[in-house]
């Protein structure tokens, strides 16, 4: 706005930045956009805001004790530390999904550059992808609280006797 | 109505006297029934007559009434807004879904999941029970079995009246002539 432009590029004639060929573009997309937009704002919007009566809500679940205060071989309190433990699984893996999908779109987006402006989310990603596999590789999906909570004993006691080694 | 066409021309017929006659006023009906046998070869037809069969079929029972149907759900009903759940206010099971088809049928044909869920933990204790016992039962079994130092199982019962009426008798008789 006012500012040096030139380093900014205009349009280059006969290529896709070409004025012409963007209108036309913008004029077939709105020969299909504009009457769905049309009737979405101007019908089905205000029949909507008339009818505002009901309300949902996000479920929330209450924490049960996981499986290491469990008594051996109970089944009720395995089972909920399994639903529990199925449910974190879930959050994190979609925490890891957005990590890797910002990932993604910023290698797409700065192409050769990705290599060093996008460093900060790669290693995030890393990160959070290695986390995740520490606690939930390798392991069944819905009756794994008690291999994750072997897995991390192993894991634990080997770091205990290999403290030289540094495994991630 | 063809009957009736040969009813005068045969009452002539019957009426003529001379054969010359007959022969000349002789009327048959001729039906010029059917053509040449032919069979006439033309591509088939099949495949464009299932397909317009088809998109009758989906369209009008699928999605014109599925159409109607959500545009209902969708304009009048509308979908549900989201909001913070009140203090002290257990809600519903339909009231978490948007959509209102989705409400409806978490109200009237789904069963709520906290349902299954305690079920299924019912279930579990049960049978944990059960399973308990019966372990314990087989280990008490297994010990007795080995030991064979405990009434139970691996015991025959002896049935002691004889051998009370024995030593009754023999008492009896060492009262009476003495143990030698």
């Amino acid at each position: 706005m006012g500012g040096d432009d030139s380093n900014q590029s205009k349009p280059v004639k006969g290529s896709i930045t070409d004025l012409k060929i963007q209108n036309i573009a913008y004029g077939l997309f709105r020969a299909v956009d504009a009457p769905v937009t049309y009737f979405r704002e101007n019908i089905v919007e205000p029949l909507q805001r008339r009818n505002t009566s009901e309300k949902f809500y996000h479920r929330k679940f209450k924490r049960v004790p996981t499986v290491d205060q469990c008594d051996f071989e109970d089944p009720v309190c395995i089972y909920e530390a399994d639903q529990q433990f199925f449910r974190d699984k879930q959050v994190d893996s979609n925490i890891v999904k957005f990590l890797r999908q910002r990932m993604i779109e910023c290698i797409t987006w700065e192409g050769p550059d990705s290599n060093y402006k996008c460093m900060k989310l790669q290693d995030e990603y890393e990160k959070a992808a290695t986390n995740w596999f520490i606690k939930y590789g390798d392991i069944r999906t819905h009756k794994g609280s008690i291999e994750a909570y072997m897995k991390q004993k192993h894991r634990l006691i080997w770091e205990r006797q290999n403290p030289d080694v540094k495994l991630h | 109505m063809v009957g009736m066409s040969l009813l005068r021309p045969c009452l002539r017929q019957l009426l003529i006297r001379s054969p010359l006659q007959k022969q000349s006023i002789l009327q048959v009906s001729v039906r010029h029934a059917g053509h040449e046998r032919k069979m006439v070869i033309i591509p088939t037809k099949f495949e464009w007559t299932q397909f317009k069969n088809d998109l009758h079929f989906y369209i009008l029972l699928g999605l014109v009434p599925m159409g109607l149907l959500i545009s209902y759900a969708n304009m009048f009903v509308g979908p549900a807004e989201l909001s913070d759940i009140p203090e002290g206010y257990e809600p519903k099971e339909y009231e978490y879904y948007q959509s209102p088809i989705k409400r409806w049928m978490a109200k009237y044909i789904f069963e709520e999941p906290m349902k299954e869920y305690e079920r299924s933990l019912h279930t579990l204790h049960v049978e944990g029970e059960r399973r308990y016992w019966n372990m314990l039962h087989k280990k008490v079994k297994t010990l007795m079995q080995d030991r064979l130092d405990y009434r139970g199982w691996y015991w025959v019962d002896a049935d002691k009246s004889i051998m009370d009426l024995q030593k009754e008798r023999k008492e009896y008789n060492e009262r009476l002539i003495g143990n030698k």
